[in-house]
């Protein structure tokens, strides 16, 4: 009975965790019949009787599914904040001073060193992004709080001086295209709400989840 | 008690047995049950996702251990967790007191 209960589990549980929930289920319903043999039931009945205090599978496989889908939505967030905060930097910092209106050596310095700040907050944030998610693939959540919360500053950090050297240079430089501008101030824009967006789900994420559905 | 009374107070109910000591899921919903003079009566698979949702949330810590002869999730409050305590427990208090005034 247990195992056909464990089958019919399996089969209807989220990916997530599968195995992690299975074994705990398994050592559970193991327990509960033990006990019930020791008070002198029968194994069949034992069993049944298991299975039956542990709950009808839909309704245990669904709380599972719950539980599991408001961390897959939360990581599915910070992953795709990190893939466009990733791209923002590259879409506007590189072709602008590769190709654009303006070589590093070109520009002010104030904004010239503005970018390199951007460039490295970027970086930094890449970095921790990227170890982040290693944390959450090693099943180190905290771990992983602490790396994004670092991620998610640096990235504002990025998006703050991006504004700031855009500002500078339309000042220094009214004759700057209107691609160029729209470039810098579109992605700027886009990781400014994005961090925002990012950060605010984590928080949301982190409260104590402490009424149950 | 009706079937469903706890259902919304699952996560400080565990929250609360966990404050005396670390323990397995199983442990837990015996403790549970005898602690509520037996009014516990949830379907016991769903302790474990509600386990699961205040691990992630970081108020409690969870590792594989063997305990009488079978690895178990042993599960064990975090500071988060006792500070989370604490503080749902003087709301529920609270709440009890506003209703039961009503009440009177």
């Amino acid at each position: 009975v247990i195992e056909e209960y464990l089958r019919e589990l399996g089969r209807l549980l989220p990916s997530t965790r599968r195995t992690r929930f299975l074994r705990e289920a398994e050592s559970h319903l193991r327990d509960r019949a033990n006990a019930l043999i020791a008070a002198g039931e029968t194994v069949p009945e034992a069993e049944r009787k298991a299975v039956e205090s542990f709950g009808p599978v839909a309704v245990v496989a669904q709380a599972f599914a719950a539980a599991a889908a408001v961390y897959a939505v939360r990581r599915g967030t910070v992953l795709a904040v990190a893939a466009l905060a990733a791209l923002v930097v590259p879409l506007y910092l590189v072709p602008e001073n590769t190709f654009g209106p303006a070589q590093w050596e070109a520009k002010p310095d104030s904004v010239a060193v503005t970018q390199l700040v951007a460039l490295a907050a970027w970086l930094v944030s890449l970095a921790l992004g990227a170890v982040a998610v290693a944390a959450l693939l090693a099943d180190r959540p905290r771990a992983a709080a602490t790396l994004v919360t670092g991620a998610v500053a640096s990235g504002l950090t990025t998006g703050v001086a991006m504004l700031v050297a855009g500002a500078v240079w339309l000042d220094h430089a009214p004759w700057t295209p209107l691609w160029a501008t729209l470039g810098l101030m579109l992605p700027a824009t886009a990781v400014l709400l994005g961090t925002a967006a990012g950060a605010l789900a984590w928080v949301r994420a982190r409260r104590p989840l402490l009424v149950s559905d | 008690v009706p079937r469903d009374a706890f259902s919304g107070h699952v996560d400080l109910l565990l929250l609360s047995v966990l404050a005396r000591g670390p323990d397995h899921g199983y442990g837990l919903i015996d403790a549970l049950r005898d602690r509520s003079g037996g009014a516990f009566d949830l379907a016991e698979g769903t302790v474990y996702p509600a386990l699961y949702r205040l691990e992630r949330a970081g108020l409690v810590t969870s590792t594989w251990r063997e305990v009488a002869g079978r690895r178990r999730r042993v599960y064990r409050l975090t500071r988060r967790g006792t500070e989370a305590l604490r503080r749902r427990r003087s709301e529920w208090r609270e709440q009890v007191r506003a209703v039961e005034t009503v009440l009177a």
